[in-house]
């Protein structure tokens, strides 16, 4: 029953292959390229949401640097947006990255030319950025790391950045 | 009780904790995971022994890094 509706579907070609085993090879050999099409279409999707990423980070990086890094004093405005958006994107990534791992067996550094690690460093940045531009370490405490690490306090009298 | 460090092997110390900082901020994206590495093992090595962790040397020094350093390094580039 089942050996007969799948024949049913097959082509004229395929259905020259009259008896049964080679029909049944050919069942198998179209699972299998339905499986081949579902993982290049998940490939696909998935490498096209990396790059999509990356291009966005792009237009933030782009967007941060004129109105947070090159102005003396950012507006409040522009500095809520950054700091937003900041989250935003290293949430996306954090929601990328689990993919990736999910989905181990697609390679993205032949599509894109640049690796997992890659990736999750970029993301780990994201974070890092959080911590540089709006974290609250209290001026003591960092007068405190300066004196046990470099031996100084200077870098806590520069103010804050951002 | 060990030897304080020298104050000219202090700032060597910060200025390359600095360096590696930028380095990983600039570097593009299919070198990413080798600067962060870099930057990480000497941060790392950094606040060994001490109650700091590498995240918070990073937030203090991100006051040296924004806005002087990072703008120095890319005048200097240019």
């Amino acid at each position: 029953m089942f050996i007969y509706a799948t024949m049913e579907s097959l082509t004229q070609d395929e259905l020259t292959f009259h008896d049964i085993r080679s029909t049944d090879w050919l069942f198998v050999k179209r699972l299998l390229s339905d499986l081949q099409d579902d993982f290049q279409a998940r490939e696909r999707h998935l490498i096209g949401d990396v790059s999509r990423f990356m291009i966005g980070l792009e237009l933030f990086r782009l967007c941060e640097q004129l109105t947070i890094l090159n102005v003396k004093s950012p507006s409040q405005r522009d500095r809520a947006y950054h700091k937003g958006m900041l989250a935003i994107f290293r949430g996306l990534g954090e929601i990328l990255l689990s993919d990736l791992k999910q989905n181990e067996e697609i390679n993205i550094e032949k599509a894109l030319g640049y690796t997992f690690a890659d990736v999750a460093a970029t993301v780990e940045e994201l974070a890092i950025d959080e911590r540089m531009h709006y974290g609250d370490m209290t001026e003591e405490r960092c007068k405190e790391i300066n004196r046990a690490i470099f031996g100084d306090e200077r870098a806590a009298e520069q103010g804050t950045p951002g | 009780m060990s030897e304080q460090p020298s104050k000219e092997l202090q700032d060597d110390r910060r200025r390359k904790a600095l360096e590696l900082l930028h380095d990983f901020k600039e570097a593009p994206l299919k070198e990413k995971a080798r600067a962060r590495q870099r930057l990480f093992d000497y941060l790392d090595a950094l606040v060994e022994g001490t109650t700091s962790t590498r995240l918070d040397l990073l937030e203090c020094l991100a006051r040296d890094y924004y806005p002087d350093f990072r703008a120095q390094k890319l005048r200097s580039k240019q």
